[in-house]
């Protein structure tokens, strides 16, 4: 019996080690490098040096990794509600059953599933000066007189990659707020009904509450995508104009990658895990604590 | 009940028809443009139907710098392939083993596999850098295939540790009085009962995999290696950069693999994503 049950726990062992492994190398071991690393002058090529806090008190005095940073949460706080209103409006759109409704899901999730690459070039061709088919229509239309060149300041790009954004990633939040409302018990509409409640107040008064917590969960997830964005920005605006519309992530990825700067790198991605910390907690308290 | 299922054919299906339409626009744009001549991509008015349909930018794409692209589409293709199959095989086992065996310190474990959820690779990238350049894995397709198994497992472990959690243990007793060794149990009672998990984490694994830009750009960029986002990108900010042709042909290259698998896999796609969403 003991043999078996040794036998049996090396076996267990075996089935575990592939994933505990790499998990250690490039997970446990990199993360508590990261830390290191920021207290380094660690040049890709050549020797590292120990610099205490050096890369630290750059980075205060770096107004780059402010208006980086800045420019990220700005992002994040404008798409944000853009990508809710839409999302929202869809899963509305799509929540019963009739006709082609899967199909709609579909159609409406299908960016979603489209890498950033690709969709930040498509929609970077409808938004061209010359060419585009965005100016083109407002025009037409009579909105604009001129065209625009909506890539030459953040002014207009900022709007322009969130109205991208809105129409890739809104399918996304839409399933997650769909499944909410379609866990609403339809006895409760009745009972509801019977009491008195119209439409709209059902909706605010026992839709919304219900949903509440998903929404939140969906609300903070979409935030820390928009904290992690680089793609849209890199394809549309290159960061620019003069480092504009540079992301954080963007401005780490020059830092290490480009300048070869790995150990300030390093410190300008512990402000960004600091910021990701923050909003894991708030995860944490949606999660927590559903009636809330 | 029954007048309010009515009463939703009555209006949303006009809207949603509209909806769609203008959902699939920026798509059908890139497409028309795709199959246009060089002058008439650049014609204003622009035309919403092609005058004559022609290939001449995919067939550029592919013939471009010696086939270039074409390797990098191969290169894609190959490490996607690669990581859903690493992914699978380490997610399944250690989902099992989290879920059905006896194990020494697995809330350790556990945690340390589940932290990766939290901590995106986008913190990571710097110290990885060091790690793969020491083992000498910089631009190789083991190294990059490890990264994105190490940064794909955790959710794949989580999700397969919960589909086995369904299962009961009262199925692996009977077998081990039966005298089946541990890898049978798993291999001919636990594993079938578990495909639609495999296929929902193997799909996960195919579009984090495709669609990932930045783990390729920093661990794959000698021309060897490179993925086709990668090259994609390079098309779009380097000398081609106004080549629309060229740019909206290779782009409904690099979106097509993914899309033709969410039409045919799409209930797959979607669990994936509630339950990444959800967890």
């Amino acid at each position: 019996m003991t043999k078996i049950k040794r036998k049996t726990n090396i076996v267990s062992y075996v089935f575990i080690a592939p994933a505990v492994i790499l998990n250690l190398v490039f997970f446990i071991l990199p993360f508590a490098q990261s830390l290191l690393m920021s207290f380094y002058d660690w040049p890709i090529l050549g020797n590292k040096t120990f610099v205490w806090f050096k890369n630290y008190i750059d980075l205060f005095q770096d107004k780059q990794v402010w208006s980086s940073l800045f420019f990220t949460l700005k992002y994040a706080i404008l798409v944000t509600p853009c990508l809710f209103i839409m999302a929202f409006l869809l899963a509305l759109l799509i929540n019963g059953s009739f006709a082609g409704v899967k199909l709609f899901r579909s159609v409406y999730f299908a960016p979603v599933v489209i890498s950033m690459t690709c969709s930040s070039l498509v929609w970077l061709w409808i938004y061209n000066d010359l060419y585009g088919v965005l100016n083109y229509i407002l025009e037409k239309i009579g909105v604009i007189h001129e065209p625009i060149l909506w890539m030459n300041s953040a002014t207009t790009s900022l709007p322009a990659v969130i109205f991208m954004i809105t129409w890739k990633m809104a399918g996304f939040s839409m399933l997650i707020i769909l499944a909410a409302l379609q866990s609403v018990d339809e006895q409760v509409y009745e009972a509801a009904q019977v009491d008195g409640a119209n439409k709209t107040m059902q909706f605010f008064k026992i839709t919304l509450p219900i949903i509440r917590p998903h929404v939140a969960l969906a609300l903070i997830l979409s935030v820390i995508g928009s904290v992690l964005a680089f793609e849209q920005f890199l394809i549309m605006t290159k960061g620019g104009p003069a480092q504009d519309t540079t992301t954080i992530v963007h401005y780490i990825y020059n830092t290490s990658f480009k300048y070869f700067k790995l150990g300030y790198g390093s410190a300008i991605t512990m402000v960004l895990l600091i910021v990701l910390g923050i909003l894991s907690y708030f995860q944490f308290k949606v999660l927590e604590d559903p009636t809330n | 009940m029954n007048d309010r299922v009515k009463e939703k054919i009555s209006y949303k299906l006009p809207i949603n028809i509209i909806v769609s339409i203008i959902f699939f626009l920026p798509l059908y744009w890139t497409i028309v443009t795709s199959l246009k001549d060089k002058k008439e991509i650049y014609t204003v008015p622009p035309s919403f139907f092609p005058r004559s349909i022609s290939f001449e930018n995919y067939k550029k794409i592919f013939t471009l710098d010696n086939g270039l692209y074409m390797k990098y589409f191969f290169n894609s293709l190959i490490i996607t392939i690669f990581t859903i199959m690493v992914v699978s095989v380490i997610s399944v086992l250690a989902g099992y083993a989290f879920s059905k065996l006896e194990i020494k310190l697995k809330g350790v474990f556990l945690a340390c596999i589940l932290g990766a959820i939290m901590i995106p690779f986008q913190a990571l990238l710097n110290p990885l850098y060091t790690i793969i350049t020491k083992l000498r894995l910089l631009n190789t397709i083991t190294g990059i295939v490890l990264i994105y198994a190490t940064f794909q497992t955790p959710f794949c472990i989580y999700m397969m540790k919960n589909s086995f959690d369904m299962l009961p243990d009262s199925l692996r007793e009977s077998a081990m009085i039966d005298g089946a060794s541990e890898f049978d149990i798993f291999r001919t009672i636990f594993l079938p009962l578990t495909w639609p998990s495999i296929a929902t984490i193997a799909v996960y694994a195919a579009y984090t995999t495709w669609n990932d830009y930045l783990i390729a750009l920093v661990f794959a960029n000698s021309n060897n290696i490179k993925t086709f986002n990668v090259g994609l990108t390079n098309l779009a900010v380097g000398s081609y950069g106004t080549d629309w042709g060229l740019l909206t042909s290779s782009s409904i290259i690099g979106l097509m693999p993914i899309l033709i698998l969410f039409i045919f896999l799409q209930k797959y796609f979607i669990q994936g994503m509630l339950s990444g969403a959800l967890k």
